[in-house]
């Protein structure tokens, strides 16, 4: 029926009959695909890896006499015994959903086969597989430049037969692309790992391959004066060009590497070369894989240089020795040390999370925004600057307790915080100043009352204000300005 | 005085107490390129002989071998300890483009007749380096002046323009090691150099370039005391 020299391609086929049919089996893969999904044999890995599987075991037996399968039970159990596994999928169902699309021969008429169409599909969905299966098992760097291989392979199975026209070489050189950049990042990773040489054979051993492949192309064009081959031609020429001087960068350092190896011997130093290399260095310019002058210190660290070991690498850096510690120094240090170990506790997990309530956000106008924002800078300026009825307040009652002095000044528990706050800053101005009664009397005094506040004295001595000299002058001062 | 023109196999393998003591006099006060002053090393070897001071330093490089060198710079009259510093602690006090600019600056003061460096003559050199290459270059070798590898001098030019010049210190001359100057000539040619090459190149003195090396050293100092 397919005549060699006949050309088929799915968008030039004339004979409408033969693209519906063609059509139909792909809409009927579709098909069978979507049940498939549907009934959970396709869905996951494992149980598309069983649904093949089973698929094979038909398949062995369509092919072979001796592995005919009589029933789905028996498919079950041949299942079992090969792979030695309980299967993830119900094959009887999987079995049954084949006869429904025709892949499968009838129950009645065993043993279980392939019909023609089933053997067709499945062997297609193998091929894709493992297809697949081969892509991901190159490495990553080789992936496409692998691709390329593969698609010069199918093109010798299909289109050189006249089945499809796809444009093969563009897809080759597409995947150089690829390949080229790929290298191109990777490149330096390699010659950390020094493994640059392995991947420059290994892909210059893929890129001669390629290169005749194209070349055998590009021959059989020859005379067909066509303005795509021509751009595809030359995209070749440079696509090669750029492959190879990535390579050849990854060649450089092996070269240089087998270079001290070998011992290359410089007869003469060239001094404008020595120089160049240093400005290089300086303005970060060097040129493809010449090492920084402190690259050089690492490897000779590493004793990547063969040179017997002894040369110990580094600068001589002036440097110098601590003085030394006196005894006492270090059992202070070493007490210091202990105290902070003895007390230290092991931080409390979630502790944050328990406390915090969390007030919904509320949605505030621009205008209201503004006025919290005038209050809170209002709180600002006049922590800033107002501090006279404090000041006035200890001056009327010198040795007032702190709470007492704050709950005079009122303005409730917000009103007493800042009026904390101006104190801390007039003690820190030493204008007045705290105070305890050692011998504990006054205690009485310390009871306030408050209005929905306590203050709570360190180690619960209750501290007294007064003011100091300095506060003194500058009531005085404040008096003449008046 | 006798004591130490006449040297012994004894002697060399040891440091008297007074030796002992100005070495770790320069040992504490090394820290940011201070060192001691001569005068302060010769009054704790209670000596007034400069000879017995430079026998001190030659006697305790030998005998400190590769893992101290104390140098004097009779510059800023100075007693500096060095010790090796390996890349990563390099890296701290230099980054690339600093130790570079060091090596160069190292070739040029080595070859030069006088030492000298003008900063407009360094200038050239890396004028194509970056956009801002004059104030990068000036920070730059501010910062090696800062490590006290290099000498900045200030002299008056044309009109009252000041100007800068630079001489590599004692310091400076003695923080390259051999190996790693061979290194990075090879590096820079791009094949293997030999040692002789290198001090050719630098115009390195032997003698100088081995103040650690011990085996020379002996036979210096037996010299010496003959």
């Amino acid at each position: 029926m397919t005549g060699i020299n006949e050309n088929f391609d799915i968008f030039f086929e004339r004979d409408q009959v033969r693209v519906r049919d063609a059509l139909k089996d792909l809409i009927m893969l579709s098909g069978v695909l979507k049940d498939l999904s549907g009934e959970i044999f396709w869905d996951d890995p494992r149980r598309v890896l069983d649904a093949l599987r089973v698929f094979d075991l038909i398949l062995k037996g369509t092919f072979y006499e001796e592995e005919a399968i009589q029933g789905e039970q028996e498919l079950v159990y041949r299942f079992e015994r090969i792979y030695e596994l309980q299967p993830t999928i119900d094959i009887p169902r999987l079995v049954r959903l084949g006869r429904r699309y025709n892949w499968i021969t009838d129950s009645h008429n065993p043993p279980l086969k392939f019909t023609g169409t089933g053997k067709r599909m499945v062997m297609q969905l193998l091929r894709l597989v493992n297809d697949a299966l081969v892509y991901h098992s190159q490495p990553a760097e080789l992936k496409e430049i692998h691709q390329a291989e593969r698609d010069l392979q199918l093109a010798k199975s299909y289109e050189d037969i006249g089945v499809g026209s796809q444009d093969t070489i563009a897809s080759v050189l597409n995947n150089l692309d690829n390949a080229v950049n790929d290298l191109k990042f990777q490149r330096e990773k390699y010659i950390q790992d020094r493994r640059a040489l392995e991947k420059y054979q290994s892909v210059l051993a893929l890129l001669e391959m390629l290169e005749r492949e194209l070349g055998e192309r590009f021959a059989r064009l020859k005379g067909a004066i066509d303005q795509k081959y021509e751009r595809q031609h030359r995209r070749s020429a440079t696509l090669f060009y750029r492959v190879i001087q990535e390579l050849s960068s990854l060649l450089g350092e092996n070269a240089y590497v087998s270079q001290l190896e070998v011992g290359r011997k410089v007869l003469r130093v060239n001094r404008d070369r020595f120089l160049q290399y240093l400005v290089d260095a300086y303005s970060d310019s060097l040129p493809g894989t010449t090492l920084k002058p402190v690259q050089t210190m690492q490897y000779m660290e590493e004793g990547i240089y063969d040179d017997g070991g002894d040369s110990f690498a580094g600068l001589w850096m002036p440097f110098t020795l601590p003085p030394r510690l006196h005894e006492d120094d270090v059992e202070r240090g070493v007490r210091q040390l202990e105290d902070w170990i003895y007390r230290w506790e092991p931080p409390r997990e979630n502790s944050m999370s328990e406390n915090i309530e969390y007030h919904p956000a509320r949605a505030v106008t621009a205008r209201e925004l503004a006025s919290l924002l005038g209050a809170a800078t209002s709180v600002a300026a006049e922590l800033e600057t107002d501090t006279r009825p404090i000041i006035d307040a200890i001056a009327g009652n010198p040795g007032i307790s702190v709470a007492k002095l704050l709950a005079q000044l009122g303005g409730g528990w917000a009103g007493a915080l800042r009026h904390l706050l101006v104190l801390s800053y007039l003690v820190s101005e030493e204008e007045v100043k705290l105070f305890t009664y050692k011998n504990g009397k006054d205690k009485a005094t310390a009871d306030v009352k408050t209005d929905g506040w306590r203050l709570n004295y360190p180690d619960g001595e209750v501290r007294f204000v007064k003011g100091t000299a300095v506060l003194g002058k500058q009531k005085k001062y404040d008096l003449k300005v008046r | 005085m006798e004591k130490y023109t006449a040297i012994d196999e004894k002697d060399i393998l040891m440091l008297d107490k007074r030796q002992q003591q100005a070495l770790s006099e320069i040992l504490i006060s090394s820290k940011s390129m201070d060192g001691v002053p001569r005068q302060r090393v010769m009054r704790v070897l209670r000596t007034r002989d400069e000879e017995v001071f430079n026998l001190f330093l030659r006697k305790a490089n030998s005998i400190l071998g590769d893992a101290l060198k104390l140098v004097y710079d009779e510059q800023s009259n100075r007693c500096v300890a060095l010790t090796r510093a390996n890349a990563a602690w390099t890296q701290e006090v230099l980054d690339d483009h600093q130790l570079a600019l060091f090596i160069f600056c190292f070739y040029l003061g080595m070859t030069s007749r006088t030492g000298r460096m003008t900063f407009d003559e360094l200038h050239g050199y890396f004028q194509r380096s970056s956009l801002y290459a004059e104030r990068k270059l000036m920070h730059a070798l501010d910062h090696l002046a800062k490590c006290g590898l290099l000498r900045m001098e200030e002299y008056e030019g044309e009109g009252d323009e000041k100007k800068r010049s630079y001489y590599i210190t004692q310091v400076g001359r003695q923080a390259l090691p051999l190996p790693f100057l061979m290194r990075i000539v090879s590096e820079s040619q791009g094949g293997e150099v030999t040692m002789e090459q290198v001090r050719d190149f630098f115009s390195l003195d032997r003698r100088q370039e081995d103040t650690g090396n011990t085996d020379e050293d002996k036979k210096q100092l037996k010299l010496f005391a003959d």
